[in-house]
């Protein structure tokens, strides 16, 4: 179906299924690109100059055509990573709202004052994860294992860590977002109940990596620390 | 993901809306794209059309264009043949057509229409060596599905053989133009 698929020859139903089989194939998405690169050599095989007209009248129409933004969700890619990029499933927000709870149950008791940023930032979670773009992650953070959630909508992630070391006294967990060679900071990692840690991670653009590193209490511009990544 | 694509910082550009890297893209590829949808197509007016068409969505959406699916040349002409064949099936002529497009060697070029001669000549002539190299039938499921529009199914009715024999024979065929033309990704 693949090399149909690539040279145009599906009825259209066909075609609807190729693509939607294509997302789950990873083999499949590596044929089709080379398919894909295969009929460009025909068509390069092919070429012949058009009338010089086709590229006037093309510039005149392009500088009155508007252009498409940049996707925010990212399409899927040819990557062994999109396996594990599950989309979002309606049982999976009920499990994680539990666990959410057990999260929230372990740090609400920290501190007293916090509590009305706490409750902000619990209904930003609950929005995160409500939200019809969000995207689930699994991914190993060092020995730890990572779920990430984000939702290139609400521009944020939640990431919740099992069997991340405590913090030593004076220290925290804080994630960075990594992209394009630069590392921006995204906020605190807390320890939670259940050996969790969990956080809310702002600002999320569309960045390349998530960083975690272990550094001193307070504000840091960039990770001191040696840092743990996950590809996005 | 893709290193070394020639046409990924114009492309970038483009997306900003800078019409001299539109351009730069336009002069690369604009060959293989009227080219592609002349061969199908078999009708210049329409091919100049189609060429038109290609690169305006080329314009629009070159901020989605996703390196990892592929070079932005595979890009282009992916569009360019889908919309060559759209054409063609919106047509239903294809009857007409199938005479003219006979042909499966790349077409001559006409003298007063060749781009960068030398590699173009070169290209074409590696292209006729790798479409020798397949069988009679897998050519002609190249033939009937690439370079004139049929739908694999339309294929396997002409040529009275079961569908999936002709889904067999175009898959054998790309992959063995795809080793041929050392195509890497």
């Amino acid at each position: 179906m693949t090399a149909g698929f690539a040279v145009d020859a599906l009825e259209p139903e066909e075609a609807h299924r190729a693509e939607r089989h294509l997302t789950e194939c990873e083999d499949c998405r590596r044929d089709l690109v080379e398919f894909r690169e295969t009929a460009a050599r025909l068509a390069r095989a092919e070429a012949v100059e058009p009338r010089e007209q086709v590229w006037r009248a093309l510039r005149a129409e392009a500088e009155r055509t508007r252009q498409e933004p940049p996707r925010r969700t990212r399409p899927a890619r040819a990557s062994s990573r999109v396996r594990n990029l599950a989309r979002w499933a309606p049982w999976g927000l009920a499990a994680a709202l539990a666990l959410f709870c057990t999260l929230l149950a372990g740090t609400l008791v920290s501190a007293n004052e916090r509590l009305a940023a706490q409750e902000a930032r619990t209904a930003e979670m609950e929005a995160l994860l409500a939200a019809a773009d969000t995207n689930m992650l699994e991914a190993p953070l060092g020995d730890a294992r990572a779920t990430l959630f984000a939702s290139y909508d609400r521009d944020a992630a939640v990431l919740v860590v099992e069997g991340l070391p405590q913090a030593p006294e004076g220290m925290n967990y804080r994630m960075w977002w990594f992209s394009g060679g630069e590392v921006r900071p995204a906020g605190v990692l807390e320890a939670s109940g259940g050996g969790h840690h969990a956080g809310l991670a702002g600002g999320m653009g569309s960045p390349d990596q998530l960083w975690v590193s272990l550094e001193p209490e307070g504000d840091m511009a960039e990770p001191s620390g040696e840092e743990l990544t996950i590809d996005m | 993901m893709r290193r070394g694509d020639p046409l990924a910082e114009p492309l970038r550009r483009v997306a900003l809306g800078d019409l001299v890297a539109f351009e730069a893209v336009y002069r690369e590829l604009s060959g293989p794209v009227f080219g592609v949808a002349r061969r199908v197509l078999v009708d210049t007016a329409q091919a100049e059309e189609v060429c038109q068409e290609v690169f305006l969505e080329v314009w629009r959406a070159s901020s989605r264009h996703d390196p990892g699916l592929g070079s932005v040349a595979a890009w282009v002409c992916t569009i360019a043949h889908r919309r060559a064949v759209d054409r063609v099936r919106s047509e239903q002529a294809a009857s007409d057509r199938l005479s003219a497009a006979g042909r499966l060697e790349p077409e001559s070029t006409p003298h007063d229409a060749v781009p960068e001669q030398v590699e173009h000549r070169l290209e074409q002539e590696k292209v006729r060596r790798c479409l020798r190299r397949l069988t009679e039938e897998q050519r002609e499921a190249v033939r009937l599905t690439y370079y004139t529009g049929y739908t694999q199914r339309q294929a396997a009715d002409l040529l009275r053989v079961p569908l999936t024999t002709v889904k067999g024979r175009l898959r054998d065929g790309l992959i063995k133009l795809r080793d041929c033309l050392g195509v890497t990704v």
